[in-house]
């Protein structure tokens, strides 16, 4: 019986082939190919460049993860509406993933025939997640907001990261606070954000070596709903210094409990850039203010004439530097894409790989250079503490994978 | 020990939060038979509306709250009259259901309305520097909701216990056809007791946003530990909503203090667990007798 109803539908099946053939054949004008021409790059045509994002647009994290795209797509469309690059428009998707990697690999995997980059989004789990998939699908995966250190350390073809890593950050942290306020007792919080336990363990060594001590470390989901346990703990604990790698709201509950349980650390609270978010600015309890001292890959506030800053006056993220990261991260896009004739994924690689002292965003990102061996853009960490509704550069320090080579950090002027 | 005081008392703190969000659900549960699974973004939802009315309105958060528990008293009415009552024969399970679907579009509303921006600082209704127990400050926020969960928990069993209306709402959960033929008026009462119970989560959303900011899903990392404590307290008792809540801080907390904070939830599990299997009825619930 099937062996009847099987031949029955073979006339039809060799009708759709032939169809679906001279559909293709007769398609010039897709996502994929320029005009018929075979050789053209995927996701690239006469008239348009296609790029996609994952990103956190639900649960926890989707308070400080969203802005960074929307902010995207404001640049983007400013760029499509001044003419496009070389006469294409950038078509830009951005679909969520929750903050769930499964999800976002899902998504990627759907992308990679049909766009030509990757915008990298808020999330290191979810980096983790991908780099693999779109570095051996020779797809460039532009400047994700991430934590781990696999995901460029070492060099992944395609993966680039204008911002420094959570262990970098955690360990030039503690530096800069020993440099300023003497060498004392560290207590770790985290989120787990990436490869925390590297963010924890970077910030022991740099203490150790700094003649300081290693006091105690928390792991907290985010999202946790109270954080007075913690505080109660370092209360007990009495470091000199609390280092924070936790998200902008759970930054902030942290903070707040601190304040509220009298466990504020005798010379301050250092935190990574994951805090440096307006839904950190929108809740953290002023009180705290001036024991923050908080890296910053963005100069903030940032300098008025700047593209991206123009353009979000007056918007919603107007103080996020979630969306300022966004936007200078999509200039950067932008300008890579500009230099790279012909257009092709290689081509974008190796333009980036080239920049040197690149000003991709001044006035926002310090200049960012990259080689075929450094996929991370940024040798500079500001420090940031938070006034009101927004955040003040108070110095500036060098940062890098060998402590011993980082110089001292400078006041901001 | 004294680290693992202060842990507990902060444990009690935070449960009678837990406490209080389970009050709405307990008391929606005796009056109706039904889990309100929409009872967390009821009381986000009401919170955003005092919140709207401070920020674009203008209005002192004194003024606004009251404004914000009647309109979702009317809400929570309006709600029973569209979701929850039509076709109300096809069972509590179903009903159920309706109530998480009710809640993923509430969430979805806010997300739209609120959500690109969350989340938000909410002022607190009162200030001060509240008070030290061991090594534990107990915010005023704390001492506030301590309070109020006091009060409410007092009204509630008064209400449920003394009144002619909370005899009935019983009645009604227990007996529906037979409250029915005794003349009850059924519509009206789970009208009036779904109009309670968002105000009650209103009163929750607008006493936990200080600490918790206020955000669309404010409320769901609260949702798993207040059902664990009411679960451990019975389903169908006031006090145990509270006690069994109690419990579920001062255990977690102590368990984060003492391992950290992973071991805290997962403690919470446990519990949950160890409570269906042995007690299903819970500490002060009462084990239900079905005649065949």
């Amino acid at each position: 019986m099937r062996i009847s109803s099987a031949r029955k539908f073979t006339p039809l099946a060799v009708g759709v082939a032939a169809l679906a053939l001279i559909l293709a054949a007769c398609s010039g004008g897709g996502a994929v190919g320029a005009g018929g021409d075979s050789d053209a790059e995927v996701g690239v045509t006469e008239d348009t460049i296609y790029l996609a994002a994952s990103q956190t647009l639900s649960g926890p994290g989707a308070a400080s993860c969203a802005p960074s795209t929307d902010a995207a797509k404001l640049y983007f469309d400013k760029v499509n509406a001044e003419g496009g690059i070389d006469g294409r428009k950038i078509d830009f998707e951005v679909i969520d993933d929750a903050y769930d990697p499964q999800r976002a690999l899902a998504n990627v995997r759907g992308f990679i025939d049909s766009k030509f980059a990757m915008v990298g989004a808020c999330g290191s789990a979810t980096a983790a997640a991908v780099y693999k998939t779109l570095s051996s699908a020779g797809m460039p995966f532009l400047f994700p907001t991430n934590g781990v250190a696999e995901v460029v350390k070492p060099a992944a073809p395609g993966v680039f990261q204008i911002l420094p890593l959570y262990e970098d950050q955690t360990a030039a942290l503690v530096q800069y606070g020993f440099e300023e306020f003497g060498a004392g007792s560290i207590f770790v919080v985290v989120n787990p954000l990436g490869e925390y336990e590297s963010a924890i363990e970077r910030a022991r060594e740099a203490a150790e070596q700094g003649g300081g001590e290693f006091a105690g470390s928390a792991v907290a989901q985010l999202g946790t709903t109270d954080y007075t346990p913690i505080a109660l703990q370092i209360k007990e604990a009495e470091p000199d210094f609390v280092v924070i790698s936790t998200g902008g709201s759970d930054s902030a509950k942290f903070v707040n409990a601190l304040v509220d349980q009298n466990a504020l650390p005798a010379k301050g609270v250092l935190g990574t850039s994951a805090a440096v978010a307006g839904s950190f600015l929108n809740s953290y309890n002023v009180a705290a203010a001036e024991h923050l001292y908080l890296g910053s890959a963005t100069q903030l506030p940032a300098a008025a004439d700047n593209e991206c800053i123009e353009l979000l006056a007056g918007g919603d993220f107007a103080n996020d530097p979630i969306a300022h990261i966004g936007c200078a991260s999509a200039m950067g896009i932008v300008q890579a894409i500009r230099q790279t004739s012909p257009l092709t994924r290689e081509g974008l690689m190796k333009t980036i790989e080239s920049w040197s002292e690149e000003d991709v965003s001044p006035g926002v990102f310090a200049p960012v250079s990259f080689s075929a061996e450094d996929h991370i853009g940024l040798a500079t960490l500001y420090i940031v503490q938070p006034k009101g509704s927004e955040f003040n550069v108070i110095a500036q320090c060098p940062y890098s994978e060998d402590d011993s080579a980082v110089g001292g950090c400078t006041a901001a002027g | 020990m004294d680290l693992y005081i202060s842990a507990a008392i902060s444990g009690v703190a935070v449960g009678l939060l837990y406490g209080m969000i389970g009050f709405a659900i307990v008391m929606l549960y005796k009056s109706t038979g039904v889990a309100n699974f929409a009872q967390g973004t009821l009381a986000t939802l009401g919170a955003f509306v005092a919140w709207a009315l401070v920020t674009d309105a203008g209005l002192p958060l004194l003024a606004a709250v009251p404004i914000a528990l009647v309109a979702s008293g009317v809400f929570g009415i309006i709600v029973y009259f569209l979701v929850i009552r039509p076709r109300a024969s096809a069972g509590n399970l179903n009903i159920t259901v309706r109530t998480l679907g009710l809640s993923l579009l509430l969430l979805a509303i806010m997300e739209w309305r609120w959500g690109a921006l969350a989340p938000y600082r909410y002022p607190t209704i009162v200030q001060g520097e509240g008070i030290q127990i061991a090594s534990v400050v107990l915010p005023a926020q704390s001492l506030l909701i301590a309070a109020v969960a006091a009060v409410i928990m007092v009204l509630l069993w008064a209400l449920f216990r003394y009144t002619r209306a909370g005899l009935s709402f019983r009645a009604l959960a227990e007996q529906p056809d037979t409250a029915r033929l005794l003349g009850l008026r059924a519509t009206r009462l789970s009208a009036a007791t779904w109009g309670l119970s968002a105000i009650l989560g209103t009163i929750v959303g607008v006493l936990l946003a200080p600490s918790a900011f206020l955000a669309p899903a404010m409320m769901e990392p609260y949702l798993l530990f207040t059902f664990t404590g009411i679960v451990l307290g019975g389903l169908t008792s006031l006090p145990g909503a509270l006690l069994g809540s109690v419990i579920v801080g001062i255990i977690s907390n102590v368990t984060i203090v003492a391992f950290n904070l992973e071991a805290g939830v997962l403690v919470v599990f446990v519990i949950l667990l160890i409570v269906m299997l042995l007690r299903p009825q819970g500490l002060l619930g009462k084990q239900e007798a079905v005649r065949l």
